[in-house]
């Protein structure tokens, strides 16, 4: 590993204890064990200091984080508490590169490479326009929404490469509901996205079969020598097209969900499909629309039906209307109490 | 084979929240990871705490390895309070390398055993659960 890159890598462990909540106020000791930790190496406080001074004041790094110490809690803090180095705007030479970047594959978006790609390049451009186009208020013209960090994106890189390399993992899981800490093994397949809220999916040596983890509650992921489990790699596919949510319903196979709109949701939903799968099937006069998807349901499914519950109705699928009812008497029985 | 990890191996101890969750065997350091999990019914919002004293052993040997340091874990006098009796904590005991060898350890923090000090008793690192590390 070169210096520099290997510098960056500690700039980033840096950054993650500082912004760590459930650990405020690293230390000096803290820092340099973490970094040991990760990096598998030992470091002088002078190497940890000299960091630190770096990612203060060197204007060609461009961070200028703003890190304090604070004296009452013995360790580091940023005065601007949503600060990170990950979320450093670009230079104006970058932002030139990228202009010019981006126009060229503009060019070649729209004939040579596919839709995926388009929609990529749309979302690096609207990301731009945020960052570089501000009116005469000092407001950007553009604004995207910034859901709160999820804690455990520090492992993002790590897993992105684990995914890539075809390396199984051990992790520690701490279960929510159950308030209950666990180990797996996991064969990495992919990540993904909902809601603001990233997921782990690959195959679990505990469950034999496919398991999605939430970013927020994988601890400490460790690389392992030991085969790579592919065998359930397609199955990835039916997470990514037949569902609405991160992870099916048990026993429940693909199928059709329909459900009627107050023309208002009809707007909406004609407007941002709930599914690639969704099609209008009847039409209101006054407005009302009925749609129908194709989908396996999950728990996020039933619980959108259930906050949008006096606005959508569900028919023609007794599992499903089951499923939204158990939710409404639960919350009756708890009011009645 | 420098490192080794031994997943959920079977120990005994008298805590109720404490879950041994996993025992990292390096040349340059033996590094245990734990959980710190509220159980059924807990109204008591505790606080926790190690003490630099807490050292590895191997069964029948005298030699003490020392903790060296922590990861998210504070060293008494310092202590983590948890602010409900449902909070949890992950953290890692980092201690002088034991020899990456298949044995039962002891983890012990205080002679004297309580349900609220680290005492771990036979953590068996056994060759067939154990996983080498890349």
């Amino acid at each position: 590993m070169s210096l520099n890159k290997e510098a960056y890598i500690r700039y980033k462990i840096i950054d993650g204890c500082i912004r760590n909540l459930q650990k405020p106020y690293p230390s000096m000791n803290d820092l340099i064990a973490t970094c040991e930790n990760k990096l598998g190496k030992t470091f002088t406080v002078s190497t940890i200091q000299k960091d630190i001074k770096t990612m203060k004041e060197d204007e060609e790094l461009g961070f200028m984080a703003p890190i304090k110490f604070s004296k009452s809690n013995t360790g580091y803090y940023y005065s601007n508490p949503d600060f990170s180095i990950s979320q450093i705007p670009l230079q104006e030479n970058e932002i030139e590169a990228l202009k010019t970047a981006s126009d060229m594959l503009q060019v070649i978006s729209g004939s040579r490479v596919g839709q995926s790609f388009d929609s990529a390049l749309k979302k690096i451009m609207v990301s731009l326009r945020e960052k570089t186009d501000k009116n005469r208020d000092g407001l950007p013209i553009v604004s995207l929404e910034k859901a709160p960090q999820q804690s455990g994106l520090e492992h993002f890189e790590f897993l992105i490469n684990v995914i890539k390399t075809k390396t199984a993992i051990s992790f520690v899981h701490f279960h929510f509901l159950l308030c209950e800490f666990s180990t797996d093994i996991m064969h990495p397949y992919q990540l993904f996205e909902f809601n603001n809220n990233w997921y782990l999916i690959g195959f679990s040596e505990n469950r034999k079969g496919i398991r999605v983890c939430g970013l927020d509650k994988i601890f400490d992921p460790i690389e392992l020598k030991v085969p790579f489990n592919n065998s359930k790699f397609q199955e990835v596919k039916k997470y990514n097209e037949d569902m609405y949510g991160v992870k099916p319903i048990e026993g429940q196979k693909k199928q059709k969900i329909s459900f009627v709109t107050a023309p208002d949701t009809a707007n909406y939903l004609k407007a941002q499909p709930l599914h690639r799968s969704q099609k209008a099937t009847w039409h209101q006069s006054q407005g009302c629309v009925a749609f129908t998807i194709n989908v396996i349901p999950t728990y996020d499914l039933i619980r959108y039906f259930f906050m949008n519950s006096n606005r959508i109705k569900v028919f023609n699928n007794e599992f499903v209307i089951e499923k939204i009812k158990e939710l409404v008497y639960d919350i009756l029985s708890d009011y009645k109490n | 084979m420098n490192k080794l990890l031994f997943i959920e191996p079977n120990y005994f101890t008298y805590s109720t929240n404490l879950k041994l969750l996993r025992v990292e065997l390096t040349t340059t350091y033996t590094k245990i990871d734990f959980g710190y999990q509220p159980f059924d019914g807990q109204k008591e919002v505790k606080k926790i705490k190690i003490r630099k004293e807490a050292y590895l052993s191997l069964l029948d040997e005298k030699k003490k390895f020392k903790l060296v340091r922590t990861s998210n874990m504070p060293i008494a006098p310092k202590q983590h309070i948890f602010k409900t009796a449902m909070d949890w904590l992950f953290f890692s005991l980092y201690f002088e390398p034991v020899p990456v060898k298949y044995c039962d350890l002891n983890l012990i923090e205080n002679e004297v055993i309580a349900e609220s000090d680290f005492n771990f008793i036979s953590i068996e690192l056994n060759k067939k659960k154990q996983l080498e590390i890349k």
